[in-house]
């Protein structure tokens, strides 16, 4: 009898033994949770620029005057305009170019000197049009050449003065400009720049001419976005 | 024969059992398990968005959020949370303000310290930082804007009281925090911060 009731509380003892082991287990399960979360925000800005004309018109007019020996030619108004461009990338390169209505339409700028450099404007109401050749005369007469008047009918080239700045940004080289080909490039880090170009009041001499009509003549600066990085 | 030696046995059994009696006996009883219950501490992340994009003509972040668990039943232990952003030459620095900004630092071109200072001014002079409003909230939490020498500008919360568990959630995003966000000044990349959810007994 006792032997029987024994042999009961055997595997009694043996099951209260065994929960007791589950119990330990569990806490220390519990001890393992942890307790810090970590949060990796991350947000992307994306690539920008924006670029607006400094004037408030994207056409910028002025009348000239000539002397009596149709010589010289001189603007009556004050031509400034230029570019204010914003822009978020660490490095950037904007072309600039220079265009005008001859046939082809060769580049319309030339002589470039820190900054500044020389646009060839051409009479948009000459009859037949004006040829290239009227431009790149001017721009490129050929090695130890100076153009002569007479080779560039109906197109008048002026001294551009530029003004550049830079803010919001790196202050060491932030706008460099550099001729290129036939145009202009800035290599343009983070910030905004604005770059002013004055048209000079007196033509080149050489461009300007009777063979020159009268008309309305006109030039086109053009910035765009080339790369970045 | 046989009965002796089960007899034996079953003395062995016996002395066996005796000699453990006493510790089954406080195992299995409710003073052992009363005994073991230590205090549990958790911090869950039940959910969250962590990446998101701006747009640079504005500085509109796109919302980012995240949900916690919190758990414990220790009446010393509450919950910390806190946030680093990594500056130039790779020091950690809070990233939190006092205004309830968290800001994100440019992890290409890393901000310099002056430029996270003046961030959680709403001063100008801040490039490669940006600060977004960061709103807590939860159920059976109480949330405390406070500073403490370990972790700066941080957020504790408390368990309501007889609570043993509840809720954290967390946005970001929206309009850029005053002067933090100018075009041009802040450079294209990514944006980082992390913020930290902690059970502590101390600030």
């Amino acid at each position: 009898m006792k032997i029987a009731k024994i042999t009961k509380l055997l595997p009694i003892a043996l099951a209260l033994a065994l929960s007791f082991t589950s119990v330990q287990a569990a806490v220390v399960e519990g001890d393992d949770e942890s307790t810090q979360a970590t949060l990796n925000y991350q947000l992307t800005l994306n690539d920008y620029i924006k670029i607006t004309s400094t004037h408030p018109a994207t056409t910028l007019t002025s009348a000239g005057t000539f002397d009596e020996n149709y010589a010289n030619l001189t603007l009556t108004d004050s031509m400034t305009s230029g570019f204010t461009i914003i822009s978020n990338a660490e490095k950037r390169t904007l072309k600039l170019t220079a265009t005008n209505t001859a046939a082809s339409s060769p580049s319309a700028m030339y002589g470039f000197n820190n900054g500044s450099f020389y646009l060839v404007f051409t009479n948009a109401s000459a009859t037949g049009g004006v040829a290239a050749s009227s431009v790149t005369n001017i721009t490129a007469p050929g090695e130890g050449k100076t153009t002569e008047p007479s080779l560039n009918p109906n197109a008048i080239a002026f001294k551009v003065t530029a003004d550049e700045s830079h803010s919001g940004g790196p202050t060491e080289t932030p706008f460099v400009s550099k001729w290129v080909s036939d145009h202009i490039e800035y290599d343009m880090k983070n910030g905004t720049a604005v770059v002013e170009f004055t048209i000079n009041s007196k033509a080149e001499q050489t461009t300007f001419s009777t063979h020159d009509t009268l008309g309305n003549y006109q030039a086109t600066l053009t910035l765009t976005d080339e790369s970045h990085t | 024969m046989k009965k002796l030696n089960l007899l034996k046995s079953l003395i062995m059994v016996m002395a066996v059992l005796l000699s453990t009696e006493k510790a089954f006996c406080e195992a299995t009883a409710v003073q052992a398990l009363y005994t073991l219950v230590q205090p549990t501490v958790a911090v869950e992340k039940m959910t969250s968005v962590e990446v998101g994009n701006i747009n640079p003509s504005n500085g509109n972040a796109s919302e980012l959020k995240s949900s916690f668990n919190l758990q414990s039943n220790d009446e010393q232990t509450f919950f910390v949370v806190y946030s680093k952003i990594t500056i130039l030459g790779g020091t950690q620095v809070s990233a939190f303000d006092l205004n309830g900004n968290l800001l994100f630092a440019n992890t290409q071109i890393p901000p310099t310290e002056t430029a996270v200072n003046n961030a959680k001014q709403g001063l100008i002079g801040n490039a490669n930082v940006i600060g977004y409003k960061i709103n807590l909230s939860g159920e059976g939490i109480t949330i405390t804007n406070t500073t403490s020498a370990n972790y700066n500008e941080c957020y504790k919360i408390t368990l309501a009281n007889s609570e043993t568990s509840g809720k954290l959630e967390q946005s970001i995003g929206g309009k850029p925090a005053t002067n933090t966000y100018q075009a041009g000044e802040d450079v294209a990349g990514n944006y980082s911060a992390t913020v930290y959810v902690t059970a502590i007994t101390e600030l």
